[in-house]
């Protein structure tokens, strides 16, 4: 009797995957936008040319401003395309897109948010190699700056990139100024970061000013590693992280200069917060930031005068050039069934067009030329030092590697960065323990 | 003979004919994954490449997978853990308020509210409360003297305990209202009697109340234990599993290894072994249950 009862219970979790599939494969939330394709204009077009509907996957569609300016651009674009937008938050997009994916679909073009379910979807057939349509096209991969090739998966790519993110030290300039400090103009090493954050430490409880803020992920603290260009986070020996977690434990523990992490985990505080509130002098972060700050300043939300710096790293030695960062590859869904019209929409979103769209808003776009530099740069907003930045920043090395372990060590680092930062273990320790992991549980 | 055959079979016709629709769900929903899961634990699957079977390999990696020891000891811990302090805070809920104190209706539906709130509402709520830093409850412990008052669901050694305190304090309530209908089922008379005979307090609720609760105790036992062995969703918005894998349980690793890492064959086989773990206890309850449950 029991026995059955619990037949029940443990199908109730294939039953919630059976939901889960069935309730994703008719697509979450869509919204099909209407853009410049007005009903006449389609009118006239059927007539000439047959109407398309194309599904495209991609994060925060509604919240994210260059989302939906590049779609509407697209659609001004080919008037005979509507694009049917798939659409998730952010934070649960590549597990969404992945269950997607898996069930019978019709998807033409898909975003990839991370490494990881991008080479998990190539892995599983869910996305096509665009090698020939690359070549047929005469696409000059040399505008991305050789981060397409970083991207390609036996010798294979399956996506072009449309946004680029550089790392670099966002600092507040006010706080800068009210301490009586120059500003960090030049690389700094960990040492002089940690130094500086406790300079511009003051105050204590509600009303504490923060010297740095390095943020929960585990980039925050490898980036500043990587950006090197010598390692590789799938070695299995993390021995070179050791002087970061230093750093970075250092801060938070005995300085007391930097955010703690059980405050930012426990109270769910988003890093851009603190910055925009004045109570951070210094932060880590992806150029995207850029964006934010450009909008939150024309809002009001802050009133901040910001700038850029490179990012801190154990040594600046021969670091003139080096940066850290990733690419966001659009790629095409295997199943489509409009496989030309994908491909113009790919073509468009990280061509010239859709970089100056981007470039508009304040989006680093992979695409690189002078013309969309010249746009990104002429926003209101743009920090002073970004241009001269992203000029020097010729080689950048990809956060994450690309592999189908990656996934499964990127776990592994998480868990032992969280004991890490949360104190329980030392950096040492930790480290000790994460070499062990990787080897034992995934290189074996 | 022939004719008394026939109407019998009708009979059962009509009657197999009302059971068939809520059949067919059962199959199709219930009974069909269940033995899907079954066999795609002896296969390797990631929901796109073709089906392979790898026999019991599935299982063998079980063994030397650190994460799954981790999850099955802190599966138990959590079980052990929350059972019995449920069970007991439960009865003595009920008991308490089973007399006639002042705004009883109001404690019980005090005590039965967590069962219904949103759970992620309450989560929120929690974690502000216990924050290691800035919550009221450290607050409150270092005002009246502790020196070291515990980093809740920050460290690795006070997070299960926080996750079952937090999973006392969501369920008591909804076992609260069994033992209250379960006591208020007992007849009036055993305890006349006891009066008669000048039985202490004391007496009549070891002799009287607790004998005629056990079949109540024995139902919520089991509940209790199948519903931790099966603990998901508060893990799930409480700790991911953290910090570190400290409270990573076995529902959650599948969960994981099947919608992060698209291992279904391994998630299947972990979900085979959780089913026999629980299938093994529930027999060992219902085996012991003629040696303490009284059915008067």
């Amino acid at each position: 009797m029991k026995k059955r009862q619990f037949l029940k219970r443990s199908a109730a979790l294939l039953l919630t995957s059976a939901v889960l599939l069935s309730g994703c494969s008719t697509g979450g939330s869509e919204t099909s936008s209407n853009g410049s394709s007005s009903t006449e204009d389609t009118k006239q077009e059927t007539a000439a040319e047959e109407e398309i509907t194309l599904n495209v996957a991609m994060w925060d569609y509604t919240s994210l401003e260059y989302h939906s300016k590049l779609v509407a651009a697209f659609e001004e674009e080919y008037p005979n395309v509507k694009v049917n937008v798939i659409e998730s938050p952010a934070d649960d997009y590549s597990d969404k897109v992945a269950v997607m994916m898996s069930g019978d679909n019709d998807i033409d073009v898909v975003f990839i948010r991370d490494t990881a379910s991008y080479t998990s979807m190539i892995a599983k057939g869910q996305l096509m190699p665009i090698d020939s349509l690359i070549q047929e096209n005469n696409i000059d991969l040399s505008v991305y700056g050789g981060m397409v090739e970083q991207y390609a998966v036996e010798d294979s790519i399956y996506g072009l990139p449309y946004r680029k993110d550089i790392w670099m030290l966002f600092y507040n300039k006010d706080l800068f100024d009210a301490a009586n400090i120059p500003y960090p103009s030049e690389r700094m090493t960990l040492e002089e970061y940690r130094e500086l954050a406790k300079q511009l430490t003051s105050g204590e409880g509600g009303g504490k000013i923060y010297g740095a803020l390095n943020n929960k992920w585990t980039q925050s603290v490898s980036n500043l590693a990587m950006q090197t260009g010598n390692y590789d986070l799938m070695s299995g020996n993390y021995d070179f992280l050791k002087p970061y977690y230093e750093t970075v434990i250092g801060m938070q523990n005995e300085d007391k200069t930097a955010m703690d992490y059980s405050t930012i985990v426990a109270s769910n505080i988003h890093y851009s917060g603190p910055f925009y509130n004045g109570q951070v002098a210094m932060m880590p972060m992806g150029s995207w930031f850029i964006n934010n700050m450009i909008e939150n300043l024309a809002n009001g939300t802050t009133t901040v005068n910001y700038d850029v710096a490179p990012l801190p790293c154990e040594t600046v030695e021969g670091m003139d050039s080096k940066g850290v960062g990733a690419i966001t590859p659009v790629a095409i869904g295997a199943n489509t069934k409009h496989q030309d019209m994908a491909w113009n929409f790919v073509e468009f979103v990280t061509g010239e067009k859709g970089a100056q769209v981007l470039a508009s808003c304040g989006i680093l776009p992979a695409y690189n030329s002078d013309e969309v530099l010249e746009t990104l740069v002429g926003n209101e907003g743009f920090p002073e030092h970004g241009k001269e930045l992203l000029l020097n920043t010729t080689d950048v090395s990809i956060e994450f590697p690309l592999g189908d372990i990656w996934s499964s060590i990127n776990k592994i680092i998480g868990e032992e960065h969280e004991l890490i930062m949360l104190n329980n273990n030392s950096a040492e320790a930790g480290i000790t323990i994460l070499n062990k992991r990787v080897q034992d549980e995934v290189l074996k | 003979m022939n004719l008394r055959k026939k109407r019998v079979l009708r009979q059962n016709l009509v009657a197999y004919a009302f059971i068939l629709p809520n059949f067919i769900g059962l199959f199709v929903f219930t009974l069909l994954p269940v033995l899907f899961v079954f066999f795609l634990s002896l296969t390797k699957w990631d929901s796109a490449n073709p089906i392979q079977f790898v026999g019991i390999s599935n299982f063998t990696r079980m063994f030397s997978d650190s994460t799954f020891r981790i999850s099955f000891f802190n599966t138990f811990y959590y079980a052990v853990g929350t059972v019995p302090i449920t069970l007991i805070a439960a009865l003595g809920l009920a008991l308490i308020l089973n007399t006639k104190i002042r705004g009883r209706n109001i404690f019980r539906t005090v005590f039965f509210f967590p069962y219904v709130a949103s759970l992620i509402a309450v989560v929120v709520v929690w974690n502000m409360l216990f924050h290691p830093d800035m919550g009221p409850i450290n607050g409150l412990l270092s005002a009246i003297g502790v020196d070291n008052p515990p980093r809740w669901g920050a460290s690795t050694k006070a997070a299960m305990p926080t996750v079952i305190l937090f999973s006392v304090w969501r369920y008591m309530g909804y076992y609260m209202i069994m033992y209250l209908a379960a006591l208020q089922g007992i007849p009036r008379d055993l305890y006349e009697a006891g009066n008669l005979d000048g039985t202490t307090p004391f007496q009549r609720f070891r002799y009287i109340t607790l004998p005629m609760l056990t079949p109540t105790t024995f139902f919520v036992g089991i509940m209790l234990t199948i519903q931790c062995f099966k603990v998901f969703d508060i893990i799930y918005a409480m700790t991911n599993g953290g910090p570190g894998r400290a409270t990573n349980v076995l529902v959650y690793y599948i969960y994981n290894q099947a919608f992060s890492e698209f291992d279904f064959g391994y998630a299947s086989a972990m979900s085979v072994v959780l089913f026999a773990i629980v299938l093994i206890i529930t027999l060992v309850q219902f085996r012991s249950e003629r040696k303490w449950v009284s059915y008067m």
